[in-house]
């Protein structure tokens, strides 16, 4: 059997729309039913368009804001029963770092206390000598210098606050990270040097992450696994070569069809995007993909297709599935 | 970054280097003020009465308080330069020793109310959901009554006495620190490396006392050094009304009312103290909306 840093089942997380008295409480279904296990030592991409609800699944995984339902299991315990206390452990062995490097550091802070931070938490009465030495450890790790704990978050570019960011997560020694868009504020190049940072400190601490994000080049570059998802599903999953090479759902097909090949001369024939994502409080019927997708007959609109093996790991939600 | 880096050695050197913005920024700071003419007006004044409470005694050789009939309602002279009351007291010395009086109940109703209202604001908007409902609710009981009506009720309820003012006021002081402080906590709370703190395992203490509070307390400040003003004339008018300090205590207030029978004839005993709270007020406001400007993003950088 494989060794899963993390499994989660049939994960939801529904947002309670304000009630009034003449109406039935709506829910925006942020996460409808997310079932998927991390490898151990492996990195799992979530990929989804803007508001596919990739964040709150983060988010809800990390505990950042409370599951409507489900399991998610780490070392056969199921986290999300565990009281405050109880979890504080998993806070330290699972870590997040955040889309926006500007804003996710406390500005007035020195980026010593930033990262200290959580050593100052999790080890109650340590010395200041040591935060400061595991600081400077880590610093060099994600290739800044020690000298850089005494400045302040203002003080350095993009690329490098993420880099601070990542430092404060892994100075707990966590073994599972969530990376949400960590590399969509950065332009390119130093996208590309951060990317490779987060590869390379993968293989050293032996960590498992957890990708979040739309850009299809980093996830070739980076994962291991695939989860597509749209409006609160998971529609397609599986390996990357295999969900990459032989994309099983329409929607896989539309996006990696839409993520552009650095060469002009390269032909291929353009699917088109009908229309805009749908409202997620008033998600289609049947298969909430139905409205945009070109194979669509009426059964689509009808039943909602269930998961179906695609072959070993790989798994698809569709009546017409293309493999 | 022209200056290169060095690992600050000493403990005097780790300090100068966290304190350097606050330094840069103090010194603009003070570019602004100069440049704000009402500003540095308001600052000399509030700097005098400052000065006025601590060395009342140095300035005058009269006791505020002991009577002296023998030189009662006289008009101003080299003597008496503000005249005498009724009792035969010395007004300049009675309006010096006020402002003692004065500094007294603003620094205690600031402290006070300013710790309600921030406490109230910040668990209000951190928490949100039923705790905010409820706090802001009664919030609300108060703010739906008129200030000085208010710390009247209140004053009238708890019997004339300088403490009970102090109280009195603020019980009406500390709504408006409550709402400003609120806002600024859900402002706070929405920004993603409060959320980091969330995902490293930091308590609500933590996040509420070492993050959220450093940085929603500056516009509260400047409404508080706003709100002095406020605090002299409220507490004047209870004076005067005879619900605040009570004589012989030389409280403004309480003094302009003294003299409010004599006023036709000797009208020193009530305009010498009227003036001295116009002139404070004046101070405050005008060095409130200095602050205010000097804070305000669009003018500075």
């Amino acid at each position: 059997m494989q060794d899963y840093i993390m499994e989660i089942k049939n994960l939801k997380k529904y947002f309670k729309l304000k009630e009034n008295i003449f109406s039935k409480a709506k829910y925006v279904r942020a996460v409808d039913d997310v079932t998927f296990s991390v490898p151990r030592g492996s990195t799992y991409a979530v990929v989804g368009e803007s508001g596919s609800g990739k964040t709150t699944l983060g988010r809800t995984i990390l505990r950042l804001i409370d599951a409507s339902a489900g399991e998610i299991i780490m070392d056969n315990k199921n986290v999300l029963d565990l009281s405050k206390k109880e979890f504080m452990e998993y806070r330290r062995k699972m870590q997040m770092v955040f889309q926006d490097p500007y804003n996710s550091l406390h500005p007035k802070k020195l980026v010593k206390t930033i990262i200290g931070e959580g050593m100052k938490i999790h080890f109650k009465g340590i010395k200041e000598t040591e935060i400061r030495k595991r600081i400077a450890e880590v610093l060099n790790e994600v290739g800044l210098r020690e000298e850089h704990m005494f400045r302040y978050p203002h003080e350095f570019s993009g690329g490098q606050r993420q880099r601070i960011a990542f430092a404060r997560a892994i100075i707990l020694n966590p073994n599972f990270i969530v990376l949400d868009e960590p590399t969509s504020a950065l332009d390119v190049s130093v996208q590309a040097m951060v990317l490779k940072m987060l590869k390379d400190i993968k293989k050293r601490e032996d960590l498992s992450y957890l990708f979040i994000t739309h850009d299809l080049s980093v996830v070739d570059y980076l994962a291991d696994h695939v989860a597509v998802m749209y409006l609160g599903e998971i529609v397609e999953k599986g390996p990357k070569s295999k969900v990459f090479n032989n994309p099983a759902h329409p929607y896989t097909e539309l996006l990696l069809n839409s993520n552009p090949i650095p060469d002009p001369f390269t032909d291929r024939e353009r699917i088109e995007v009908k229309g805009e994502v749908p409202n997620p409080i008033n998600p289609p019927s049947g298969c909430r993909f139905h409205t945009r997708c070109r194979y669509a007959e009426n059964i689509c609109s009808e039943k909602k297709p269930e998961e179906e093996i695609v072959s070993e790991e790989h798994t698809n939600r569709c009546h017409f599935s293309l493999v | 970054m022209a200056e290169i880096d060095t690992i600050p050695k000493t403990k005097k050197e780790l300090w100068l280097k966290r304190m350097k913005p606050y330094f840069e920024d103090l010194n603009h700071t003070i570019d602004l003020w100069k440049r704000n003419l009402l500003a540095v007006i308001g600052t000399v004044i509030i700097a005098l009465f400052i000065l006025t409470a601590i060395f009342a005694p140095l300035l005058t050789p009269y006791s505020p308080i002991e009577q002296n009939m023998s030189v009662k309602l006289q008009a101003p002279s080299w003597e008496h330069p503000f005249g005498t009351d009724q009792f035969g007291r010395d007004i300049y010395t009675r309006v010096l020793y006020g402002s003692r009086v004065a500094v007294q109940i603003i620094l205690i109703i600031t402290f006070v109310s300013g710790f309600i209202g921030i406490s109230v604001g910040i668990i209000a908007g951190y928490y949100g959901g039923i705790v905010d409902d409820i706090l802001m609710r009664i919030t609300d009981m108060f703010l739906a009554f008129p200030r000085l009506i208010l710390a009247m009720a209140f004053a009238a309820m708890l019997g004339p006495s300088l403490v009970n003012v102090i109280i009195a006021i603020s019980c009406v002081m500390w709504t408006i620190y409550a709402r400003l402080a609120r806002a600024e906590a859900i402002k706070v709370k929405k920004q993603p490396y409060i959320e980091s703190i969330k995902s490293i395992g930091g308590s609500d203490l933590r996040i509420i006392f070492l993050h959220i509070l450093p940085m929603s307390i500056s516009p509260v400040l400047v409404q508080i050094t706003l709100r002095m003003g406020t605090i002299i004339i409220t507490a004047a008018s209870l004076g005067f009304l005879g619900l605040g300090a009570q004589p012989p205590s030389p409280e403004w207030g309480v003094m302009v009312s003294d003299g409010r029978t004599f006023l036709i004839d000797q009208w020193w005993i009530s305009t010498f103290p009227g003036i001295a709270i116009a002139v404070v007020v004046l101070g405050f406001n005008l060095l409130g909306d200095g602050i205010r400007d000097m804070l305000d993003p669009r003018l500075r950088r």
